[in-house]
């Protein structure tokens, strides 16, 4: 088994540089860069910024386009990239891998390097003080998810086909159906500008993350719900459990020692990769609450072309989905017997 | 007091208070009274900024926190705008308008006490020309002798034309005059850095526990896209006239989550980072705490007339556009469509200025019968060439949305013409706009200064900013002559010659001029609307505060 957790571990990295090089040329290739904006900076202003960010390297210009450095309007480089087309794309390549090292360097050293958006910062800082309240915010979640959905699942598949079972499954289906950027806003006008009972955003005190909390958690919380039934249902229909009935043993114990623990199974797999997306946060969620976490810059660091911030959110994830994939792993060959580790 | 000035006295008194009685009587959006008990301003920021370091900044949300932590030699009077004295107590400006003397305040010090000297001054503005900074603004600075070359790379740093005297003296000496060079001095760029901090700490100086300022306030918390705190800086040469205690910037992109937070009374102002959605207006209108100004902005289409793109356009040809604007009814569009309270425009340079003495331009009717007859001319329509379908580029957004669905119908209706509106997210739709790979494109322009030039310095031949590639010696030539005339009324005539011939020319469509409406409590005092919606927080103060 510590085997089977050290090759896994070692594993990681490999996919890790996948999803590192894929996620750069992915920014790279995407057209806009972080430094366009609608009041242009002078072309000289802009080569400063450009040559600070790496976004051009002075080694690649000389050794591709020699031409380039001598040349000062965006419009004499346009026509002069357009003239030779091969070294355009060559300098443009060049750049791109001198960059792509330079950041491999920086993450090497634990450095995801400086924001290209937020000249002040650092990514490091950006994740640092966005990942405890993304946890908080995910913990909750999934507090509210298990808890609501093995409750509601468990009801479902004890009271099968009965009155229970429909009104847990119709708001699972609901739960499932309604998008959190609905939710949210509904969930705010009822309880925080209607009845005044929560506050409409902002994250300070425990009244502040009920809302996001249930709102991110609600969808979790109706696949747990569905899951759990389905679980339980295969289980409680197995010949174990025949048994365990017929040695007398009241109906609560079969449930709860003998079943639950067989139907748990597809919970925890799905748990896994669930996981990973409640602790990477959510955009809508964070933007509806103004919730300081870093889910948010999923999207809008992709849009600003804020290559570093997108490409460390991504890896982020990356390293949360793979741990709880293995974890998942290892916690389903503890619950089930079947599961042996080669 | 004699008796007659009792009795306007009285007059006032009454008056006052029946408006009051008004104020009362008309519903709010949010609570009618304060909900927060401190003497602390809750405001809405805006998006993150960029930077609160005044020589990287470029956003707006970044640019209004500079605004309260750190003062340049001059501030802005917040009724007008007028440059007031900051740092500085005093200057003179030599005959040839290229040499201005600055006396800075005696006794000025930084918030962590060391004494504000002319050569932080002196410091800070070569910092944000050096090449290595990067600052997005440096062009600002190209005007002082040596800038440009300085920060291009060419130049050395001592030949660049500010120099401390001595502690309390700066000069400054220009490359030629510039009629508004002290109404910049307020803005960010033009503020003093500590050099102290921002040696011994870096890129990590304007962190709450690194930075020191030397503004009205200073920088107590800051979280990344949640809230920036700020508290009155007890070292501040006019810390008694400062009333608010402090201020919490709320900040966030999401203008819906703001609208909800001031409705629950949890903000005493939008702020002008937030702009309630349109849809929303015509609920807001009315209530005691929604107000709607002019803004100093024009939203208008570029139209693409870059030699090397688009060949053979019927665009190019200046009947062509000159049909198009009369076929816009940019009365609608502002009515029924943008609904904010902006008003059509007949010109790039914003109506505020026509009150300031600058010349109206002539109105552009809605004209389609003109219109289709500039077209006919131009040998398009009934019995002549097709005119072929065009495209209108905009980024990704409902508001810029509805406006080009309705020019497209307007063209379709009165002038036949086929238009297909094809919307980008926004860095994609900047590259293809600065690229030229566009026939007409969205555009809005918010001016950096009072004074024209801020409008009708992007239409120069050889401006990056011009994206339409137009080029008109004349234009450039009243523009230059515009810039040697220290005469404000002369200046605008000047001025208003050259927009004249833009207008002419049409290498854009206006649209409309821009409106600022914002939500904000009546407990909230000292508030002035003014052309660029800047409002520092000094001068705020929240009315019944312990």
């Amino acid at each position: 088994m510590i085997r089977f957790v050290l090759r896994r571990i070692l594993g990681i990295f490999p996919i890790l540089l996948v999803v590192f090089t894929f996620s750069f040329v992915l920014m790279r290739v995407a057209p806009g860069g972080p430094f366009d904006a609608e009041k242009p900076v002078p072309p000289e202003v802009k080569r400063n910024l450009e040559l600070r960010y790496r976004m051009r390297e002075p080694w690649c210009e000389a050794r591709f386009l020699p031409a380039l450095q001598g040349v000062r309007s965006p419009d004499e480089e346009r026509a002069l990239r357009r003239a030779s087309p091969w070294a355009s794309r060559a300098e443009r390549v060049c750049t791109g891998l001198f960059q792509y090292g330079w950041m491999l360097g920086n993450y090497v050293r634990g450095d995801f390097g400086p924001s290209y958006k937020y000249k002040d910062r650092s990514v490091n800082e950006f994740i640092r003080a966005g990942m405890p309240v993304t946890l908080q915010l995910g913990l909750l979640a999934v507090t509210f998810a298990l808890g609501i959905g093995l409750v509601a699942g468990l009801v479902a598949a004890v009271y099968q086909n009965r009155w229970p079972d429909h009104l847990a499954m119709i708001a699972a289906l609901l739960g499932i159906s309604v998008p959190n950027f609905v939710l949210g806003p509904v969930l705010i006008l009822v309880f925080s500008l209607g009845l005044l009972w929560f506050p409409p955003a902002r994250w300070e005190s425990l009244s502040h993350v009920f809302l996001p909390g249930l709102t991110l958690g609600s969808v979790y919380a109706a696949y747990v719900a569905r899951l759990t039934r389905g679980g339980m249902l295969e289980v409680v229909r197995q010949d174990f459990i025949r048994t365990a009935r017929a040695k007398g043993l009241p109906e609560r114990l079969v449930i709860l020692r003998h079943a639950l623990r067989g139907g748990l199974l597809p919970v925890v797999s799905y748990l896994g990769p669930a996981m990973a997306a409640l602790f990477t946060g959510s955009i809508v969620v964070e933007r509806i609450f103004n919730v300081p976490g870093m889910g948010r810059y999923f999207v809008d660091a992709a849009i600003n072309r804020d290559i570093t911030l997108a490409m460390a959110v991504v890896m982020v994830n990356a390293v949360f989905l793979l741990v709880a994939n293995l974890v998942v792993d290892v916690v389903l060959g503890i619950l089930d017997p079947r599961v042996r580790y080669e | 007091m004699n008796r007659a000035s009792a009795r306007a006295l009285v007059v006032a008194l009454a008056l006052e208070s029946l408006v009051g009685a008004c104020e009362r009587d008309r519903p709010t959006f949010g609570p009618e009274t304060r909900r927060h008990r401190d003497n602390v301003l809750y405001v809405g920021g805006g998006s993150e900024p960029e930077s609160i370091d005044p020589g990287k900044s470029y956003d707006g949300p970044g640019i209004d926190v500079i605004r309260e932590l750190f003062e340049g030699l001059l501030r802005y009077d917040p009724k007008t705008l007028e440059p007031l004295p900051g740092a500085a107590e005093s200057w003179e400006v030599s005959e040839d308008g290229r040499r201005y003397v600055f006396t800075l305040r005696e006794g000025l010090v930084w918030s962590d006490g060391t004494p504000l000297t002319a050569h932080d001054f002196e410091w800070s503005w070569k910092r944000v020309l050096a090449p290595e900074t990067a600052a997005q603004y440096a062009a600002l600075f190209w005007d002082i002798e040596g800038g440009k070359a300085y920060n291009l790379g060419s130049g050395s740093r001592d030949d660049v034309g500010v120099r401390a005297l001595d502690d309390r003296t700066l000069e400054v000496r220009l490359e030629r005059p510039v009629p508004w060079f002290l109404s910049l001095l307020p803005f960010a760029p033009f503020c003093p850095v500590p050099r102290h901090a921002v040696e011994r700490h870096g890129m990590a100086w304007t962190r709450p526990e690194n930075i020191v300022s030397n503004g009205p306030f200073r920088l107590v918390r800051w979280i990344p896209n949640y809230e920036i705190v700020l508290e009155r800086n007890p070292t501040y040469w006019d810390r008694d006239d400062v009333r608010l205690d402090g201020a919490v910037l709320v900040v966030s992109e999401d203008t819906h989550s703001m609208l909800r937070l001031f409705r629950a009374g949890e903000l005493d102002w939008l702020g002008s980072n937030v702009r309630p959605p349109p849809e929303y207006v015509p609920h807001l209108r009315g209530k005691a705490d929604y107000r709607e100004d002019r803004y100093l902005g024009t939203y208008f289409y570029w139209i693409n007339l870059r030699e090397d793109r688009n060949p053979g356009s019927p665009l190019k040809d200046r009947r062509v556009r000159r049909a198009l604007l009369l076929a816009t009814d940019r009365e609608a569009i502002v009515r029924h469509v943008a609904r904010g309270g902006q008003r059509p425009a007949d010109g790039v340079v914003p109506d505020i200025f026509f009150e300031m003495g600058y010349p109206r331009p002539s109105p552009v009717p809605f004209d389609p019968e003109e219109a289709r007859r500039l077209l006919a001319e131009a040998g398009y329509g009934p019995g002549g060439k097709r005119f072929p379908t065009i495209e209108i580029l905009y980024n990704t957004h409902e508001g810029h949305r509805q406006i080009a669905e309705a020019i497209q119908q307007m063209w379709k209706r009165h002038l036949g013409i086929e238009v297909r509106i094809e919307n980008q997210e926004w860095k994609v739709f900047m590259s293809n706009r600065l690229e030229g790979h566009y026939q007409l494109a969205r555009a809005g322009w918010i001016g950096d200064f009072l004074d024209p030039y801020s409008f009708l310095s992007q239409f120069l031949s050889d401006s990056d900013a011009n994206e339409a590639r137009w080029k008109n010696a004349e234009f450039d030539r009243l523009l230059q002559l515009a810039l040697s005339e220290p005469d404000t009324r002369r200046r605008y005539a000047l001025y208003a010659q050259a927009e004249a011939i833009l207008m002419e020319e049409l290498p854009v469509l206006p649209i409309y001029y821009y409106s600022q409406n914002t939500l904000i409590g009546s407990w909230v005092r000292g508030f002035h609307p003014n052309a660029q919606d800047i409002h520092p927080l000094r001068s705020l103060w929240l009315e019944a505060a312990p």
